[in-house]
């Protein structure tokens, strides 16, 4: 079975280059353009065994995904923050993230990240 | 005896002085009462004597003889001699000897007149002595005297001649006053003397500068009387030297003037208040200070709590009685308001002083003007404020930027990333990838001509090319290029005149009304409707773009304007951009010598306008 990958990101161009190379590496990937859009999903499917969240989005941010998520959750996603801000360790301490990932970053990084944190 | 002999006899008795007669032998033959008084000897003890006579002292008979042998000779003389009584005491006479002669010229009878002068005598001694106390009192008075009779100087005593600088009395006795007097008070002195009636009435006291005899000039205080000198009336002045005093005075005058000087340079006012009396007196600066006219104004502590700003008067009063209860009252700053609406700001300060017995008797201090100093420091705080503004809004952009930067960087990696992968597997990159590669670029380069324009704008290195002409076609092509990006949008447009020329360039112009269409675009629902409203006057043209969107509180419509803002939430953050947008606008429109404003309600929509003026760009 595959494993499944949510990523939250509302810059429509990163969404699609990250979801195509994570399907070629043989992941499953839900995509949500906000935090809102992410929840919904997380309501349909099982949990993914890892979460990459983009901290500044329209509608729903990382901050208030997190703060609705983890209570509901009991933090059982590992989460990965993806950010363009230069505070990016900051930002991922906020809201007790297991890892972070600063933009711009390369794919094998990611995939480095994701192999480190994804629950298996 | 006949008639004639008694006559004579009755005469030489009743005669106040002593009488003798001595024949030609030099027998004295006739002696009357008062020189028998005088001497003490009987007539009988006295008649048939001859020279030397008994009241002839032995050591100065000779004398006196030999005196007397010359005077009957012929002349007729007084002569002063000292006689003897028959109890030995000696007094002074006067003796006026005589001959009486016959018609051959031979000598009958000597006669003498003896006048007993011992009273006299003793009564110039007196006034010897008399003299020479007064002598030695205006010899030895420290007091310059001199006496002068028709400007000639009779006499000086040592006091002016040491005044003048004179080695001895020559230098000056003999001289005119007036070498010794300044040429600017001859007339003063002239004036003076000539109103000096008779001896006994004082002139005035009179100010006159002297010579010395080196030609240096002393001032002096003058006054003099008339006197009699020498048995004509003459002039005594005596002179106070009161140069010291003078130089004293001027200096401290010369002090105070500059304290007040000082006073006004520093703009600090003093005042003085005494503890007994509750006077407060106060310094010139002091009045300009609080802005009184020191004629109508009385300072006191009512007063001066009237002059002040209400809010400062309580402060004050603590302030007094910490000073009066000797703690440490420090400075207080208050403030004035003038008539004129401004307001002055001063700084107290005052102490306490003490009499010998460490009681306290005066409170002083001081004023001092320090509105501008206050102006400089509130500037300096508003400045270092700014610049620290600015360094925060400038680290805030910098994350903006760096961010916003990143975003398109990120993407651009990611699919050449993914391109190599794919071109690696020997797959084509296909027309998708290419054409989102191509987006991310133009975002990048959208952001840096951003950044580019408003560093130009900043720089000054943007140069207008304006042209005289309509201004609404610029407006509708503007307004289609938007129904093309925003099909679904309502757009409408006014114009209250259908044909406005003015002068302006074309590119910068579009470029402004389309960053007011694109943020009214991108910061309301799709469904609010979007306006354009020209309104042409005779001195401007305003264009708006009017939306019916959320609207901007008040405090976020402040900085709206400045670089790097962008409204209020991260909502709103992710479609705008660098936030220079409105800045560069407004860059723009005051080259043009407009102005750009908005009005807006929170809650419902905002208008963001610009205005041309008419009579073109200055």
């Amino acid at each position: 079975m595959k494993k499944t990958i949510l990523i939250v990101e509302d810059d429509l161009d990163i969404l699609f280059a990250v979801t195509t190379f994570l399907e070629n590496e043989g992941y499953a990937v839900y995509n949500a353009e906000n935090g809102k859009a992410a929840l919904e999903i997380l309501k349909k499917h099982d949990l993914p065994n890892l979460i990459l969240l983009d901290m500044l989005m329209p509608v729903m941010d990382g901050w208030k995904f997190s703060s609705e998520f983890v209570p509901i959750y009991d933090s059982k996603a590992p989460i990965i923050v993806m950010t363009a801000a230069s505070d990016a360790a900051q930002r991922a301490k906020d809201i007790h993230a297991d890892g972070w990932i600063g933009k711009p970053f390369s794919l094998d990084e990611l995939l480095a990240m994701i192999k480190k944190y994804e629950r298996t | 005896m006949d008639s004639q002999s008694e006559l004579f006899s009755n005469l030489i008795n009743s005669l106040q002085d002593g009488f003798s007669m001595l024949d030609s032998n030099g027998v004295l033959i006739e002696a009357n009462p008062a020189l028998c008084r005088m001497t003490g000897y009987t007539r009988e003890e006295l008649i048939g004597k001859r020279a030397p006579l008994p009241f002839w002292p032995p050591n100065e008979a000779s004398e006196i003889q030999k005196a007397l042998h010359e005077t009957f000779s012929g002349k007729f003389l007084n002569h002063e001699f000292t006689y003897m009584r028959k109890n030995g005491e000696r007094f002074f006479v006067i003796v006026s000897p005589s001959a009486f002669k016959d018609q051959h010229g031979k000598i009958i009878n000597y006669i003498a007149t003896v006048k007993d002068i011992s009273e006299l005598k003793k009564t110039e001694k007196a006034l010897s002595e008399s003299e020479a106390k007064y002598r030695t009192l205006v010899e030895w008075t420290r007091m310059p005297i001199f006496v002068s009779r028709d400007n000639v100087i009779l006499y000086a005593n040592p006091a002016a001649i040491k005044m003048l600088g004179a080695r001895s009395p020559q230098e000056i006795i003999g001289k005119s006053t007036f070498d010794f007097i300044h040429s600017d008070f001859h007339q003063i002195l002239v004036d003076q003397v000539k109103n000096l009636p008779e001896h006994g009435i004082d002139t005035p006291l009179f100010e006159a500068k002297f010579i010395r005899v080196n030609g240096s000039i002393i001032i002096g205080e003058m006054h003099s009387t008339s006197i009699v000198f020498e048995g004509k009336l003459s002039l005594l002045s005596s002179i106070a030297d009161i140069t010291e005093l003078k130089r004293t005075l001027e200096e401290l005058k010369e002090k105070q003037q500059y304290l007040m000087d000082s006073q006004a340079v520093a703009q600090v006012g003093s005042w003085s208040l005494d503890l007994q009396s509750s006077n407060l007196t106060w310094t010139e600066q002091s009045y300009h200070n609080f802005g009184v006219n020191p004629e109508t104004f009385t300072p006191g502590v009512e007063s001066l709590l009237e002059l002040m700003h209400p809010d400062d008067r309580a402060a004050m009063v603590e302030w007094i009685r910490l000073t009066q209860a000797n703690e440490k009252s420090g400075k207080l700053e208050f403030r004035i308001p003038l008539p004129d609406g401004t307001v002055r700001v001063l700084e107290g300060r005052g102490m306490l002083l003490f009499d010998k017995n460490k009681k306290p008797i005066r409170m002083i201090g001081t004023n001092q003007d320090i509105t501008d100093r206050k102006r400089l420091e509130n500037d300096i705080i508003a400045e270092k404020k700014k610049a620290e503004d600015s360094k925060k809004v400038m680290a805030r952009f910098l994350g903006i930027a760096a961010h916003e930067l990143r975003t398109p960087v990120t993407t651009l990696s990611l699919f050449l990333e993914l391109s190599q992968r794919q071109l690696d597997k020997g797959e084509p990159v296909n027309a998708a990838t290419l054409s989102r590669l191509r987006g991310s670029a133009d975002h990048l380069k959208d952001l840096v001509a951003e950044l580019l324009d408003i560093s130009r704008l900043e720089r000054g290195f943007v140069i207008l090319k304006p042209e005289n002409k309509d201004i609404v076609p610029l407006i509708l092509n503007c307004l289609e290029s938007f129904k093309i990006i925003a099909p679904k949008r309502r757009f409408s447009f006014f114009s209250s005149e259908e044909k406005i020329e003015l002068t302006f360039d074309s590119m910068r112009i579009n470029q402004v009304l389309s960053n007011l269409l694109d943020n009214a675009v991108k910061y309301t629902p799709e469904e609010s409707p979007i306006e354009v409203r020209v309104d042409a006057n005779p001195n401007f043209v305003r264009v708006a773009v009017i939306d019916y969107g959320p609207g901007i509180t008040k405090e976020h419509q402040q900085d709206l304007f400045s670089e790097f803002s962008r409204g209020n939430s991260n909502e709103t953050i992710r479609t705008c951009g660098l936030g220079l947008g409105l800045s560069v606008c407004r860059g723009i429109i005051n080259l043009h010598g407009g102005k750009m404003g908005l009005f807006s309600e929170d809650g419902s929509g905002s208008t963001f306008y610009f205005e041309l003026p008419r009579n073109g760009i200055k």
